[in-house]
């Protein structure tokens, strides 16, 4: 970080922008009196923060990891809940076929409307058995 | 500040904090707090202009930093990102108040215009009313004005590192602070003129 000090950083910034908006600097007229208004601007500003926020907000922020980790099923869990909706749909979609249900649907519409079907299970899945599963296996392991 | 080993220091210093709170190791979180709340509430407190709301800013903020840590890439120094952070919540904020972040018109007239010829205060002038001045010519300018002019001059932060918080282009920044500056200069103007 390349900082250069006190009014010497005031003075670059201002020449600079003055140069780009076609006028002189008066940077150098007023001074000292910039120089008493930046002292005022560098006075520190009182955080308002009690004295145990930082505590409070770590407590609040771990249970809230611990609340959103435990809503998350194990991956095999998931992987064979989407595998059976999968299975599922696709049975569904090659018994509708025999229908002559898809009549006008190529083979990748088909799966493309499987793939729908599947990716709204898996939302489906996750919100109605939303950490269900990692509950039972916590309460196995008690 | 301003050598090569501060920048390596500061850098591995963020490795390590930032290991320790993704490995959650006791005290680390309350730690990046501690060593970051002031920029928070400067951002925070300037954004919103109240107290009360910069604390809850402040707890949103930094939820949404041990929320998102594990996206940090070490691309810009701790501070930056929790920075951008800080801007993002606020803003949004601001935006689900409906407060816009520049006043309208500001940034489309040009203050070199309208101030030329205007005077300066009393050079003269009590330290004490013209800091009463200052910080009053402060807290009416726009809520982005006044965080850049925070962040510049108290947090010390460079331009390239508040381009990085606000997320726009240095020129822009640059010349932002610039109007922002020209236009506490000009508020100054008026406070005193009320005041004589």
């Amino acid at each position: 970080m390349n900082r250069t000090p006190g009014i010497d950083r005031e003075r670059q910034l201002e020449a600079e922008q003055a140069l780009l908006h076609g006028q002189t600097t008066d940077m150098d007229a007023s001074s000292e009196l910039y120089r008493r208004i930046f002292e005022i601007l560098k006075e520190p500003l009182p955080v308002g923060l009690e004295p145990g926020f930082s505590h409070r907000v770590t407590a609040i922020a771990i249970k809230s990891h611990q609340r959103n980790k435990d809503a998350q099923e194990p991956w095999p869990v998931v992987a064979l809940m989407l595998g059976l909706f999968g299975v599922f749909v696709l049975a569904l979609v090659q018994k509708l076929s025999q229908t002559g249900w898809n009549h006008g649907f190529d083979l990748p519409s088909q799966a493309t409307i499987a793939v729908a079907l599947v990716a709204l299970g898996d939302l489906w899945i996750k919100r109605r058995f939303r950490g269900r599963s990692r509950r039972l296996f916590d309460l196995k392991r008690q | 500040m301003g050598t090569h080993v501060d920048m390596r220091s500061a850098s591995h210093d963020d490795h390590a904090l930032v290991a320790d709170v993704l490995a959650g190791r006791g005290g680390a979180f309350e730690r990046l707090i501690g060593t970051h709340q002031a920029l928070v509430w400067h951002i925070a407190y300037r954004m919103s202009g109240h107290p009360e709301d910069a604390r809850d800013l402040c707890q949103e903020i930094f939820l949404r930093v041990h929320r998102t840590l594990g996206q940090f890439r070490f691309q810009s120094a701790l501070s930056t990102w929790i920075g951008r952070v800080a801007f993002s919540v606020a803003s949004n904020a601001l935006q689900r108040k409906k407060i816009q972040l520049v006043d309208p018109g500001v940034m489309d007239s040009d203050p070199l215009l309208t101030i030329a010829g205007n005077d300066f205060p009393d050079r003269d002038l009590h330290r004490d009313q013209l800091r009463t001045l200052v910080l009053a010519a402060v807290d009416a300018l726009s809520p982005l004005e006044r965080t850049l002019i925070t962040m510049y001059h108290l947090d010390e932060l460079s331009i390239e590192e508040i381009a990085s918080v606000v997320d726009a282009p240095q020129g822009t920044v640059k010349n932002y602070l610039f109007r922002a500056r020209r236009r506490l200069r000009d508020k100054l103007a008026k406070l005193q003129e009320e005041l004589a």
